[in-house]
C-alpha cells in the first residue's frame, strides 16, 4: 500500500506585520512594497544543473520557501507550507554580445522584473534568474516577497545555497520550525514586555515626527572614505561599542539636530529570531520586526554606554508587534535606521563566489537610513520627497558624515553628542507651515516662574515671555493646572478664563501680580532658566554686553541654567552705578531674588573680575560662603611697576587726542569722539548712538575700577588663562597680584587661545568643559 | 437632534492635502492657524472648524462661510446668520468633535484623552462633594476624566464656559444645575482612551 503523500506540510496564521504587507499587496500588486529583489553578480564557473538542484535541496531545507499566502474563502489569512515546489529558473539570454549590452539587457529585465507582481497563492513565492555575461561572469535575480522572508534569511539562504552547490552530497540538514517559534512566543511574558516598551517610550520628550508622504520612495547615497571609516571603527573598538551602536547615536544626534528635540525616537530593525531556540538564526521566514529606539541626547559621557545598554534589554523583548507595542496609538517615530553588516563578498562556492550584491528592503517610512557596512562603507536615505525634500535629504547625508567625523575628532574627555552637533552644517528650513514669534526671555522673577510652569506643562521646546499659551498647545485643560499651581506659589485664586484675555506670560504676570507690583530685573538677563544644577551668573565686560556668553550656554551643562548680569545704563534711562561696591551690591540683590542657594557660582572677563571680588566680600561679611569665582583672564587692580608703558592712552577728547587719531586716519572714532563731545543724543544715529553708550559704560567702568579699594578677600579664584595673558609683559605681575588678593587660593588653568576668543568657537568648548570640571570638582 | 463628528487626529496630513484644507479657511484663519507651534494644534484648529460648518450644513441646510464666523462676549463661536443654530468643538491629543444643532439652544462638548493625573493638583475646580468622592478612589482618574468632561460640557452648553467657577457646580447628579437651569448631560463613547460628555439645556 502506498501512503497517501501528504498535500499540506503545515498551515499558520499571518502575524500583524505580515497581514499589513498582504494589505498593502492587495491594494496594488503592481506597486508592490513587500516585493523584493535581489541582484548579485558571480565569478567563476557556473554548473547549471549543479546550480538547479543546490537550489531545490535549499527549498527542502526551509519551509518559507515552500510556502504560499491564502486569504480567500477563510476566516484569516494564512501561509501554508507545501512538502514540495519546484524550483524554475529563468536562464535568460546573453547572447554572446557586448558587455554593455548584456548589463543592459540585465538592468531593463531587473525594472521588468520589478514591477510584476509575485503570485503569492502559488509555490514557491520567489523568482530565479540568472544571465551569463561569460562563462565565468553571471548575473543572479532572486525575487521573492517580505511576507514570507525577511532580509536575513536572505543571507542565510544564499550562504545554504553556496554550500549544496560547492557539497552536491550534502543532505539538508532538519532546522527548528516556525511551530518551535510559536511554542516559544507562547511562553513569553507579553505584559512584562509591555512595561518595558511603556517606560522606554516615555523616556521621549518632544515630537520627531516627519510629515508623512505619499509619493514612490526615491533613493540617494553616499560612501564613507576610507579614512573615516578606520578612524570610525577604530573608536567603536577602543570604546567597546558595536558599530550598530555607533550608527545609531550619530542618527540619534542628526535627528536631534533636525528637530531640535532633546530626546527622539526612530525604528530600527532587528531580526526577531529568539535566541533561546537553538539554531534558530539559521532559519528562513518573516521575522525581522521594527522596534522604537529612545535616545536622551543629553545623558553625557553616558551616551553611546545607555545606546548600547538599551539595545541589550530590548533585544529580549523583541518580539512585541506593533498594536502590543503601541495600542490603538501611532508609533511615535515614522523613521527607521538599519545597520546591514553581513560580509556578502565572503560568499563562495569553490570557484563560484559572490562579487557584486544589491540588497532591497521594504520601508514605507517618509525617511530610512540603512548603512551598509560591507567592505566600502555605504549611507543610503530612502525617503519620500513630499515629505522630506531633495534638500534636507542632502542634509543628512553631509551630516551624517560630519557627525562620524565630529566623533573621531572629539577630544577624548569630552562627551560626544555635546560636541557632534557643531561640526554640522544647518539645518534647511523645515517647517513652512508655522510663523514663529521672537524670543523673548524673563526678566523679571515672576515671568520667570510663569516661564518654567509652562514649560513643564506643554509641549513645547521653548517659552518666551510673548508667546501665546495656545499657540504652545495649551488647552483648557492644561489652564486649569497651570492656575492650579499659580494658586500655589503666588497664593492667588483665579479664574482659567484669564487665560482668554492674557494669553502671553507678560500679561499674565500683570495679573498675577496685580496686589504685588512688579519688580523689574534691572541687570539679570536669563540666557538659559530651566534645569536642575547650580545656576551661574555670567558678569558683563567692558562694554557691558553680556552676548559674548551665548555661546558658552550651549556647550555648558545643558542642566545648568545660566543668567548674565548687564550694568544699569546700557538702556539709556538708568545711570551707570558710580563704584564697584555699588554694583556688587546692585547685583548680589538681583541674584538673591531668584532665592538661589550658596555657594554662588560668579564668572568673570577682564574688569568684572573686581565686581566678583567685591560680591565675594560683601557676601563673606553677610555671613555667607564664600562664592566660587572663575575668571577668564581677570585684571587686578593697578599696573606693573616693573613694566614700561602701562595703560598708554591719550585722554579722550583732548586736542592731542583728536590730533593724532585724525594723522592716523582713524576717522571713525574721531567721528564717534566728537559726536559723544559735543552732540546732545537725539541728534546722531542709533548705531553711533549704542556704540557712544558703550562707550561712556567702558569709561565708567574703568573709572570705577580705578578707583576700586581691592581688599585682600582671601576666597579661591580659578583663574583661566588666556595665550595672550601668558605672553602679556605684566603676566608675571597679574599672577602675582591675584595670590596676594586670594592669599594664595589662586587656582590657574590654561585655554588654549586668544584672550578675545575665550568665548568664541572653538575656544569656547574647552573654556566651558573647565568650568564644569571645576564646578564638578567644588560643587558636586 | 444634535448632530455630532469626530474626527481622529493622530497622523499629519500630507502636504497636498493640507494646502487643500487650508484653502478652505479665510486668511485671517490661515494665519492664526500658523502660529501654533505644533502640527497637532494646527490640524485641530483646522478640523474643529471644518467639522463645525460639515454640521452647520446637515443641521441647517444652509452652507455658512467661515469668514463669518464671530465670537461672543464669553468667546464663544458662532454665526450670526444661523440665530437658531449653535455649535461647539472639542479637542485633545489625538481627536477632534463637535457636535450642533437647530432649535436645542445652547450646546456644549467636551473630549479630553484619559491619562495619569493628580487629582490633587484640580482640588480647586470641584466641589467638596466631588473632591471627596474622587479622593475616596484607589484609582480615580477614569472617574476623575468622566466628571471633569461633563462640568466642562455643562459650562461649555451655559455659554460662559470658563468664566463659570467650576467649583461650584455639582456634576456628580444625573442632571446639573447651573444658576437654576437644568442640564441633562449625555456621555459619549469615544474607546477606552478618550472620555467625551455632551450637555444641553433642559426645556423650561
Amino acid at each position: 500500500m502506498t501512503q497517501a503523500k501528504k498535500k499540506i506540510e503545515a498551515v499558520y496564521p499571518l502575524s500583524a506585520l505580515q497581514r499589513a504587507l498582504l494589505f498593502n499587496h492587495r491594494a496594488d500588486p503592481e506597486r508592490d512594497e513587500g516585493l523584493i529583489q535581489m541582484s548579485f553578480r558571480f565569478s567563476g564557473p557556473l554548473d547549471r544543473t549543479r546550480f538547479t538542484k543546490a537550489w531545490q535541496r535549499t527549498l527542502r531545507q526551509h519551509p518559507a520557501l515552500r510556502a504560499s499566502v491564502h486569504w480567500e474563502n477563510i476566516s484569516q489569512p494564512v501561509w501554508v507550507v507545501h512538502p514540495e515546489a519546484a524550483v524554475a529558473i529563468n536562464w535568460l539570454d546573453g547572447g554572446g554580445a557586448q558587455v554593455e549590452a548584456t548589463q543592459k539587457t540585465w538592468a531593463s529585465f531587473l525594472d521588468d522584473d520589478r514591477h510584476t507582481p509575485i503570485e503569492l497563492t502559488k509555490p514557491p513565492a520567489c523568482r530565479l534568474a540568472v544571465l551569463s555575461v561569460t562563462d565565468e561572469d553571471h548575473y543572479f535575480a532572486w525575487t521573492s516577497h517580505h511576507i514570507l522572508l525577511d532580509g536575513w534569511s536572505a543571507e542565510t539562504i544564499l550562504k545554504d545555497m553556496l554550500r549544496f552547490y560547492a557539497e552536491p552530497d550534502r543532505e539538508p540538514s532538519p532546522l527548528p520550525t516556525h511551530k518551535d517559534y510559536l511554542q516559544w512566543r507562547k511562553q513569553q511574558d507579553t505584559e512584562a514586555g509591555q512595561a518595558f516598551w511603556k517606560s522606554e517610550l516615555s523616556r521621549h520628550r518632544g515630537d520627531t515626527l516627519f510629515r508623512p508622504g505619499q509619493g514612490e520612495q526615491r533613493e540617494t547615497r553616499a560612501t564613507i572614505g576610507e579614512g573615516l571609516r578606520r578612524s570610525v571603527e577604530a573608536y567603536a573598538r577602543d570604546h567597546s561599542l558595536s558599530l550598530n551602536t555607533v550608527m545609531q547615536g550619530a542618527w540619534a544626534v542628526l535627528l536631534g539636530q533636525y528637530f531640535n528635540t532633546p530626546t527622539v525616537c526612530f525604528g530600527t530593525t532587528v531580526s526577531g529570531r529568539p535566541a533561546e531556540v537553538p539554531r534558530f538564526e539559521e532559519v528562513a521566514g518573516m521575522y525581522v520586526n521594527v522596534l522604537p529606539k529612545v535616545v536622551d541626547l543629553e545623558t553625557g559621557d553616558s551616551f553611546f554606554a545607555d545606546i548600547q545598554r538599551t539595545n541589550g534589554v530590548s533585544q529580549a523583548h523583541q518580539y512585541l508587534s506593533g498594536e502590543e507595542l503601541y495600542g490603538e496609538d501611532a508609533p511615535p517615530f515614522n523613521s527607521l535606521l538599519t545597520v546591514q553588516n553581513y560580509p556578502w563578498n565572503a560568499l563562495a562556492a569553490g570557484d563560484l563566489r559572490v562579487t557584486e550584491y544589491e540588497g532591497d528592503m521594504t520601508s514605507t517610512y517618509p525617511l530610512t537610513c540603512i548603512v551598509v557596512l560591507r567592505e566600502e562603507w555605504e549611507i543610503v536615505i530612502r525617503f519620500q520627497p513630499d515629505s522630506v525634500p531633495p534638500t534636507q535629504v542632502a542634509w543628512f547625508l553631509e551630516g551624517f558624515q560630519s557627525i562620524l567625523q565630529g566623533l573621531v575628532d572629539a577630544p577624548p574627555d569630552q562627551a560626544f553628542p555635546a560636541v557632534a552637533g557643531d561640526s554640522l552644517p544647518p539645518v534647511p528650513a523645515r517647517d513652512a507651515d508655522m510663523t514663529r514669534p521672537t524670543y523673548v526671555p524673563p526678566r523679571t522673577a515672576t515671568q520667570l516662574e510663569l516661564v518654567r510652569m509652562w514649560s513643564d506643562l506643554l509641549p513645547a521646546d521653548r517659552v518666551g515671555i510673548d508667546d501665546d499659551f495656545f499657540h504652545l498647545g495649551g488647552t483648557s485643560f492644561l489652564a486649569l493646572r497651570l492656575f492650579g499651581r499659580i494658586e500655589e506659589r503666588f497664593g492667588r485664586r483665579l479664574s482659567p478664563a484669564i487665560l482668554l484675555g492674557h494669553r502671553t506670560v507678560r500679561a499674565l504676570e500683570t495679573v498675577v501680580t496685580e496686589a504685588e507690583g512688579t519688580e523689574q530685573w534691572n541687570n539679570l538677563v536669563p540666557l538659559r532658566v530651566s534645569g536642575d544644577l547650580p545656576p551661574i551668573f555670567c558678569f558683563h565686560a567692558g562694554e557691558g554686553h553680556v552676548l559674548m556668553y551665548d555661546e558658552l550656554v550651549r556647550h555648558l551643562d545643558p542642566r545648568r541654567p545660566v543668567y548674565a548680569l548687564q550694568p544699569n545704563g546700557l538702556d539709556g534711562a538708568s545711570e551707570l552705578d558710580g563704584s564697584i561696591e555699588e554694583m556688587a551690591a546692585h547685583y548680589l540683590a538681583e541674584i538673591d531674588k531668584l532665592g538661589t542657594g550658596d555657594p554662588l557660582i560668579l564668572l568673570a572677563y577682564c574688569y568684572s573680575g573686581a565686581i566678583c571680588l567685591e560680591i565675594g566680600r560683601q557676601l563673606l561679611a553677610a555671613g555667607r560662603p564664600a562664592p566660587l569665582i572663575i575668571g577668564t583672564d581677570i585684571d587686578p587692580p593697578g599696573n606693573d611697576p616693573a613694566a614700561t608703558g602701562g595703560r598708554k592712552e591719550r585722554s579722550r577728547g583732548s586736542l592731542s587726542w583728536y590730533w593724532s587719531h585724525m594723522r592716523l586716519g582713524l576717522w571713525d572714532r574721531v567721528k564717534a569722539q566728537f559726536a559723544s563731545d559735543y552732540l546732545p543724543e537725539a541728534w546722531i544715529g542709533e548705531e553711533l548712538r549704542l556704540r557712544l553708550r558703550a562707550r561712556r559704560l567702558k569709561t565708567g567702568l574703568i573709572d570705577a575700577f580705578d578707583r576700586y579699594n581691592w581688599p585682600v578677600y582671601g576666597g579661591e579664584v580659578l583663574l583661566l588663562r588666556s595665550q595672550s595673558l601668558r605672553q602679556w609683559t605684566k603676566h608675571d605681575y597679574i599672577i602675582r597680584e591675584w595670590r596676594r588678593l586670594t592669599d594664595g587660593r589662586l587656582e590657574i588653568d590654561d585655554v588654549e587661545a586668544r584672550h578675545e576668543d575665550m568665548y568664541r568657537a572653538p575656544a569656547v568648548e574647552e573654556v566651558a568643559r573647565k568650568i564644569e570640571a571645576y564646578l564638578a570638582k567644588r560643587h558636586p | 437632534m444634535i448632530e455630532l463628528l469626530t474626527q481622529a487626529n493622530d497622523n499629519r496630513i500630507p502636504p497636498a492635502e493640507w494646502q487643500r484644507l487650508l484653502g478652505k479657511l479665510p486668511p485671517d484663519l490661515r494665519e492664526a492657524v500658523a502660529r501654533y507651534r505644533r502640527w497637532q494644534d494646527r490640524q485641530a484648529t483646522v478640523l474643529g472648524k471644518l467639522l463645525a460648518c460639515r454640521i452647520a450644513e446637515t443641521a441647517t441646510g444652509e452652507q455658512p462661510s467661515l469668514s463669518d464666523l464671530r465670537a461672543d462676549e464669553y468667546r464663544r463661536p458662532y454665526w450670526p446668520q444661523l440665530p437658531d443654530f449653535d455649535f461647539n468643538i472639542s479637542h485633545t491629543a489625538g481627536m477632534v468633535i463637535c457636535c450642533g444643532a437647530v432649535g436645542a439652544g445652547r450646546v456644549g462638548i467636551d473630549v479630553e484623552r484619559v491619562g495619569e493625573v493628580d487629582v490633587t493638583e484640580f482640588r480647586r475646580v470641584f466641589t467638596e462633594a466631588e473632591y471627596g468622592y474622587l479622593t475616596s478612589l484607589a484609582d480615580p482618574a477614569s472617574e476623575f476624566y468622566r466628571l471633569w468632561t461633563r462640568k466642562e460640557a455643562v459650562m461649555k452648553a451655559d455659554g460662559r464656559g470658563f468664566y463659570l467657577d467650576p467649583s461650584g457646580i455639582d456634576c456628580l447628579a444625573e442632571r446639573v444645575r447651573i444658576d437654576g437651569d437644568l442640564y441633562t448631560v449625555r456621555s459619549l463613547e469615544l474607546g477606552l482612551n478618550y472620555a467625551a460628555h455632551l450637555a444641553k439645556r433642559d426645556r423650561a
